[in-house]
């Protein structure tokens, strides 16, 4: 009985997402199974006019949000990233101090990828800073996905793209592909700058968490980064201390 | 009589015509000495700062590093530049070679304690060791714990018992460390050790609330300042982005370039040690993050694979360059520390090099081209100094503007020289006309005064000369300070500008003055000889 | 940075500085003299025995052609080259700041005080926040001005890009300020960028580097004021050479409005430059629009384009070199003026005697030689003056023309191939007074020396 009631239950919650489900619902749910602990590896393949280079890293995140990201390459090994609420520290390991980024030292690119240290600023969910609107559905790489336009709020801070194009699994509730817009003088309104491509889901613990990203600067033929997971280990416990300013000047 | 007594007669009968005459010729080829020697000494002082500080008399790097310069693109560099290096100073002609990584930099505007900072060192001294003041008790406790910690870690700081006024900076810098680690990770403030001191609104503002770790340090250097008025300064990098040059050079080999040991302004060479991260800073540098020796700065780049590295070096020297664009922006760095900052292994991106005789250039050049390309050698430009970028302009503009200065006073001295001694000889008519009189030939009148012309314009010349090489010489060695006037200068000119003095020049300028001296004369002497000696001698 | 422990060696600067001075005091004391002499002469002799004196020197002054001629030659050339030199090293330095005011940065600017400590890094957020009521407000009190929009940016074409700085101008009244929009600077078919137009204008040697020609769409990627990106697609509709190396290398403009739409500036602006007709008084006129915007505008600084050039480089630093060169041309021109008039006098020493064995009196025969030096100096000045206008008529004109030397180089200097000298009198009147001034003292000195001799000393003189 019991079983049959949750059954239903579900049925019911599922039912009402394929019918009535908004673009905020939508976001809602990719960040919620964003939420999560996790200690993942894997590495960044940047390609330039200066050529290809391959950067690995070991990464950890808290449920807060809080990111520690440390570089294992050889080049870089030793560094770390960590994002604190919505500030960036960078941790060297032949510098005493910990380097906290502002201002224009933000907008440098990570590795000389096309990510900058902003893109790194989390902490707030998608919907304080855009409008989200459905619109329609689209087929990407032979998966129906929810196609969703985010549009600024007035009056939200730190917006880098002011407005973003994303397109949503259906059935996985994760992304597929985005796009990244500046604002424009043309009459759209809104150029393209970059884009974002998920060439790989997979499944752990019942979330589903993009594996293998390309991210392009449309005005530069030659740029691209991609992104790729190697391992990953979600909602399990991780010390506290890797988190803390504190250890990190130690 | 001979001809030439007659002349030194005549030169002598009427001295103060001679001395007038002199005059205007030593003048002319006294002013055209100094003023020779110091433009040379201008373009020998900018072609110097060029060569020593950024190119060498020959540069060699990537074949592609110059298409790609604005990229940084330090991937490009010289790999096994030892090799190279070795098979550079073994060839013909070459008196020096340096290797050189330069890169751009950004310095950490740290909230942390520089020397200068603290205003009164006895003062912080006696308080750090007396331990009658609560909250210098309170940093000591904290100082011997991160002494500990850091020993862990095989970072020594000295113990408080050897702290002493009389430390030396580096020393000084070393219990800076441990300070600054004691004022970034704990509050100093609390009522009971606050108690009766009175604190400004700012520092209240944080006494309020709990204060997150990156800000302790800030609020410790307030605390500090409401504590002890005058101890310490208001942070002065705080959130200014500091820019500066770095070179990673090869101290060692330095003798002859930039020759950093003889411009120490204080301190000393950095070690060439990758664990020591030692820098020499140059004093505008220094100034503007109010840096001295001992201090500990944190420096962040771009590496070679463009990612970012930071690194924190000591200060081990600051040196005072000549170029006041230098002096606002270098800092030098041994070779394997910024090899290490840079992600470099064992590349550099040029080698300069220094010629034992600059006229034989072009053979040195392909010379080297030819060795490197024996061994295998093939993707290096070898390159003169003057074909490098804006310098060949930068030269040309400077030689042409040389030329000009140079004809402008020679003609100008001429003028002078050629009108005192036409003025000497048409004055002379009536002596003329008399010594026609009495039978000398016209062409050895001609003669006489050629030869007087020639005697006062050689002795003139070689006084003026002489004044000339006498004021210049010594100003070449003291040098002249022009620092008032080229504080911010944005070209590469010395403010201690040294004229420069040369024996070519100097006979140059004596044989022309006395030439044409002597030429002068010869005019309006065959002018005067040809006419009747009855019309010379009623001449006025 | 000056150093202290490091003696100044002072050998000529204080001749530099206070060489004026010393001139001054010369003057001022000859001039007493001169007075003195003048004066005694009309008040003790009668008006025909003066008239004598002014008639005889005028006439010596013929009679002795040669020596007259080789005087004058003397002068001339000295003043010649003096006026060539300082109108040659004036030329270069007016022509590099006119073009660094004129395509660059207006005479003075009005930043945000902010703004000005990190100028380098071209922040939006210090701003001037209501540059149009400044602006109106400048021109009620007779100065023009404009506002602009300084932002760094990366530019793209085809497959290239290149990072520079964009500067944002509002065509109405750029030109009260600046001289872009010019016949002489928009090359071939260029439109200069009109308000409210999606257009650029960019500098030949980008445009070249480039490979963008008129009519092409470029792409300016920027950030907002909050940082946000912004893409401005825009046609180049002008493509301008100006005589500026450093516009014409990096130069990108784009109308305001556009610049201040997309950037989020909602109004404000980076800069208001201003024209300061009176270059030569800079720093006074600086202090004036200061004290002027000090009220209403407070946060607000005003920077000379001396200061924007980084500290007066072009200034101070070169006229160090210049003073010395110019105290050297001076000091070679001055003794040979002098001496060729010594030389002149102190050979008719036997002629004072005469004219005073003959009952001239002193003051005559002195006022009879100041009369002919001055006569010589009038002359030889003159001659000097039109050669010296001559020779700088040409490089005033046509230049002296380095291009192919220095091709599209540029180097602090804010010049361009053809170089031109420029017409300065001050030097002029100054060299030609001073000219004439260093004859008569020069005969002074001898005439004198004979007045106080013997009668019979002076007829015996060698």
């Amino acid at each position: 009985m019991k079983k049959l009631f949750s059954i239903i239950i579900i049925g019911l919650v599922v039912i009402q997402g394929i019918f009535a489900i908004t673009a905020d619902e939508i976001i809602k749910k990719i960040e919620e199974s964003e939420n999560l602990s996790a200690i993942a590896e894997g590495r960044f393949e940047i390609t330039d006019n200066l050529g290809t280079r391959v950067t690995t890293f070991k990464s950890y995140e808290a449920k807060n949000g809080d990111m520690m990201l440390e570089f294992t390459n050889p080049e870089e090994r030793g560094q770390k990233i960590l994002r604190l609420k919505n500030e960036i520290y960078l941790y060297f390991p032949d510098a005493v101090e910990v380097i906290h980024l502002q201002g224009d030292a933000l907008k440098d690119r990570i590795v000389g990828s096309d990510f900058s240290y902003e893109d790194l600023r989390g902490g707030e969910s998608l919907l304080d800073k855009y409008t989200a609107t459905l619109d329609g559905e689209e087929v990407v790489d032979g998966e129906q996905c929810y196609k969703i336009l985010l549009v600024e709020k007035k009056g939200a801070k730190d917006i880098i793209y002011p407005k973003q194009v994303i397109w949503v699994d259906k059935n996985l509730f994760a992304y597929r592909k985005g796009e990244f817009y500046s604002y424009s003088n043309r009459e759209s309104s809104y150029t393209i700058v970059k884009n974002m491509a998920v060439l790989e889901i997979r499944q752990i613990k019942g979330k589903n968490i993009p594996f293998h990203i390309v991210m392009k600067d449309t005005m530069k033929t030659n740029s691209s980064t991609v992104f790729q997971l190697k391992d990953m280990k979600i909602d399990i416990n991780i010390d506290p201390a890797i988190f803390s300013l504190e250890e990190l000047t130690w | 009589m001979k001809l030439y007594k007659i002349a030194f007669r005549n030169i002598s009968r009427n001295k103060r015509r001679s001395i007038l005459s002199g005059t205007a010729i030593a003048i002319a080829a006294m002013i055209i000495t100094i003023l020779i020697s110091l433009y040379a000494g201008i373009g020998k002082d900018m072609k110097k700062n060029i060569y020593t500080v950024l190119t060498g008399h020959i540069r060699i790097r990537h074949n592609e590093y110059d298409v790609n310069e604005a990229l940084n693109p330090l991937h490009l560099g010289i790999d096994n530049y030892k090799d190279v290096l070795e098979r550079l100073e073994n060839t013909d002609n070459v008196e020096a070679v340096n290797p050189r990584i330069s890169f751009g930099t950004a310095f950490y505007g740290s909230p942390r304690l520089f020397l200068q900072d603290v205003k009164d060192w006895d003062r912080f001294i006696t308080l750090l060791t007396s331990g009658n003041n609560p909250v210098f008790s309170f940093l000591k406790e904290k100082y011997l714990y991160v002494r500990e910690r850091l020993a862990r870690k095989g970072t020594q700081i000295p113990d408080i018992e050897s702290i002493a006024s009389n430390m030396d900076r580096m020393e000084l810098g070393d219990v800076l460390y441990g300070i600054n680690e004691v004022l970034e990770r704990y509050v100093l403030y609390d009522p009971d050790r606050f108690a009766g001191i009175s604190l400004s609104e700012e520092t209240l503002a944080y006494t309020e609330r709990d204060v997150p770790f990156e800000e302790r340090i800030l609020f410790n250097r307030l605390a500090l300042q409401d504590a002890f008025p005058g101890l310490i300064i208001d942070n002065p990098r705080s959130g200014k982005l500091i820019l500066g040059m770095g070179m990673g050079m090869d101290f060692q080999k330095d003798a002859g370039f930039m020759n950093l040991e003889t411009k120490l302004e204080s301190g000393g060479i950095p070690q060439s040690d990758r664990e020591a991260r030692e820098i020499i800073l140059s004093s505008g540098l220094a100034k503007k993050l109010n840096a001295s020796v001992g201090d500990r700065i944190t420096i962040s780049t771009k590496t070679k694979y463009m990612g970012m590295n930071g690194i924190t070096v000591k200060v081990t020297g600051i040196v005072d360059l000549p170029v006041a664009m230098y002096n606002t922006r270098f800092f030098f760095l041994p070779l394997d520390t910024a090899q290490n900052l840079l992600k470099m292994d064992d590349s550099v991106i040029e080698i300069l090099i220094l010629l034992k005789d600059i006229n034989k250039m072009n053979t040195t050049v392909s010379s080297i081209k030819n060795t490197l390309s024996s061994v295998g050698i093939t993707n290096l430009d070898v390159r003169a100094w003057d074909t490098i970028g804006v310098y060949p302009a930068y030269i040309l503009m400077l030689d042409i503007v040389g030329y000009y200065v140079a004809l402008f006073f020679f003609l100008l001295g001429s003028t002078v020289i050629i009108t005192t001694t036409i003025m000497v000889v048409y004055e002379r008519m009536r002596e003329i006309g008399t010594v026609a009189a009495m039978g000398m030939k016209g062409s050895q009148i001609v003669r006489l005064f050629f030869l007087e012309s020639f005697f006062i314009g050689a002795i003139a010349s070689i006084i003026g000369v002489l004044i000339g090489s006498g004021i210049v010489i010594p100003l070449g060695i003291l040098g002249w300070d022009w620092s008032e006037g080229l504080e911010s200068a944005d070209f590469a000119m010395s403010s201690l500008l040294k004229p420069a003095w040369s024996l070519r020049n100097t006979i140059i300028i004596f044989v022309y003055s006395t030439a044409i001296a002597s030429i002068a004369s010869f005019f309006p002497a065959r002018r005067a000889a040809k006419i009747q000696p009855v019309e010379a001698l009623r001449a006025v | 940075m000056a150093d202290k422990k490091r003696k100044p060696f002072i050998l000529f600067r204080p001749f530099i500085f206070t060489g004026k001075w010393i001139a001054g005091v010369i003057y001022f004391w000859f001039v007493t003299i001169l007075w003195e002499v003048i004066i005694r002469e009309l008040i003790l002799n009668k008006n025909h025995i003066r008239r004598f004196s002014l008639q005889l020197g005028l006439k010596n002054l013929f009679r002795y052609k040669k020596r007259t001629f080789i005087t004058c030659i003397a002068i001339a050339v000295g003043i010649a080259i003096f006026i060539w030199t300082d109108a040659f090293i004036m030329g270069f330095e007016k022509d590099s700041d006119t073009n660094f005011i004129l395509y660059e940065t207006g005479s003075a600017q009005i930043l945000d005080a902010k703004y000005v400590e990190e100028k380098d890094y071209l922040p939006l957020k210090y701003t001037i926040k209501t540059p149009d009521k400044l602006i109106s407000f400048l021109k009620q009190n007779g100065i023009p001005a404009t506002k602009r929009i300084v932002f760094g940016g990366e530019i793209f074409f085809r497959n290239g890009s290149k990072q520079a700085t964009v500067y944002a101008i509002d065509p109405a009244t750029n030109s009260d300020v600046f001289s872009l929009n010019t016949k002489k600077v928009l090359t071939e078919t260029s439109v200069f960028i009109r308000a409210g137009m999606q257009e650029t204008m960019i500098g030949e040697w980008l445009a070249d580097d480039m490979g963008i020609h008129l009519g092409d769409t470029i792409d300016i990627r920027t950030r907002t004021r909050t940082g946000a990106f912004t893409t401005l697609t825009l046609n180049v509709t002008a493509i301008i050479n100006t005589e500026n190396p450093v516009i014409n290398k990096a130069g990108i403009f784009v109308p305001y409005d556009v610049a201040d739409e997309k950037l989020m500036m909602q109004g404000e602006a980076t800069d208001v430059p201003v024209n300061l007709a009176d270059w030569k008084k800079i720093e006074k006129e600086t202090a004036r629009v200061s004290s002027l915007i000090a009220n209403d505008y407070p946060g607000l600084v005003v920077q000379s384009y001396i200061d924007l050039f980084g500290g007066g480089t072009i200034m101070e630093s070169k006229r160090y070199v210049i003073n010395v060169m110019l105290v050297l041309v001076f000091v070679i021109a001055a003794v040979g003026i002098t001496n060729t008039m010594l030389m002149a006098v102190f050979e008719r020493i036997k002629e004072i005697g005469m004219m005073r064995a003959m009952g001239m009196m002193d003051p005559g025969i002195r006022v009879t030689f100041l009369f002919e030096a001055g006569g010589i100096g009038v002359i030889g000045a003159l001659i000097g003056l039109i050669l010296g206008s001559l020779l700088n008529s040409y490089t005033y004109f046509i230049g002296i023309d380095f291009t192919g030397l220095m091709g599209r180089m540029e180097f602090g200097y804010r010049m361009l191939n053809i170089f031109r000298s420029t017409w300065n009198p001050q030097t002029m009147i100054i060299a030609f007074s001073v000219s004439i001034l260093f004859a008569m003292i020069a005969s002074f000195i001898p005439s004198s020396k004979a007045l106080g001799m013997e009668v019979t000393d002076c007829l015996r003189y060698q």
